[in-house]
């Protein structure tokens, strides 16, 4: 039973359609890209849990923070987003300015959990700079690559 | 001249021959693949393919294998690396004039 899709690819679908392979790199990549995503997702994913759990325990019950914390959040995975879908092919070094973000707020909320008034403030301002670096940088090699018109000879 | 129009004067003319850019534009996006599979997407005639291939050959750009699947004749086609190499050139090129 299951080798007649067999039979059919070599009798009949092959001489019809012709043979072709394709390049496997293509998948390769996407599943990397895939991978990275996830990873950075999860990182920021367990920043935020790290955070909010810490913030519960601490019995402050600033829900105004937590509301700050998932800005910086949003704040990735809106990053995260642009550089999955737009920006990955075109500036592969964005993944490694994901993965910093990511590490970064982790790196915030561990450190900055028992006084989370001041951390949500610097959660904020690191992923705005990061953003904006990122920003100026992509910036700064748009302009460095872009071509000068040619002034006409006569 | 302007450089971006001097450009186009500078395109691979194997290259950019309709017929082979069709080609090339189908190998560049595979491995390998074989006469049956170019003939069914380019639409060419089986005679006029084939002088296209040979042309490529020539120029180094594209490698052909005759093999048999089963007791079938088959001709594999893909792109050498200097094919490939001077593919990208061509695209850049036409990319820098545009």
């Amino acid at each position: 039973m299951l080798g007649i899709p067999r039979l059919i690819r070599r009798h009949i679908t092959w001489p019809r359609t012709g043979y072709v392979k394709y390049p496997s790199g293509g998948r390769d990549v996407r599943r990397k890209r895939t991978a990275l995503f996830l990873v950075a997702g999860i990182l920021a994913g367990t920043a935020g849990a790290g955070v909010a759990i810490l913030h519960h325990v601490d019995g402050q019950r600033d829900w105004l923070s937590l509301l700050w914390i998932g800005n910086a959040l949003i704040g990735v995975a809106a990053y995260a987003w642009f550089v999955y879908r737009f920006l990955g092919p075109v500036h592969p070094w964005k993944w490694f300015v994901l993965v910093f973000m990511a590490l970064g707020l982790l790196t915030i909320a561990f450190i900055g959990a028992d006084d989370i008034l001041a951390a949500r403030w610097v959660m904020g301002w690191f992923i705005g700079g990061v953003w904006m670096a990122s920003g100026l940088v992509t910036l700064g090699l748009l302009i460095r690559d872009q071509k000068p018109l040619t002034p006409e000879t006569a | 001249m302007n450089d971006q129009i001097r450009a186009i004067s500078e395109l691979d003319r194997v290259i950019h021959e309709p017929g082979r850019l069709m080609i090339f534009v189908l190998l560049g996006a595979v491995e390998e693949c074989d006469f049956l599979y170019l003939l069914r997407e380019t639409e060419l005639n089986k005679g006029n393919l084939s002088s296209h291939l040979s042309r490529l050959e020539e120029a180094g750009y594209v490698e052909i294998t005759k093999t048999y699947r089963g007791k079938v004749p088959q001709t594999i086609l893909r792109l050498t690396p200097a094919g490939r190499g001077a593919f990208e050139q061509y695209l850049k090129f036409l990319k820098s004039a545009f």
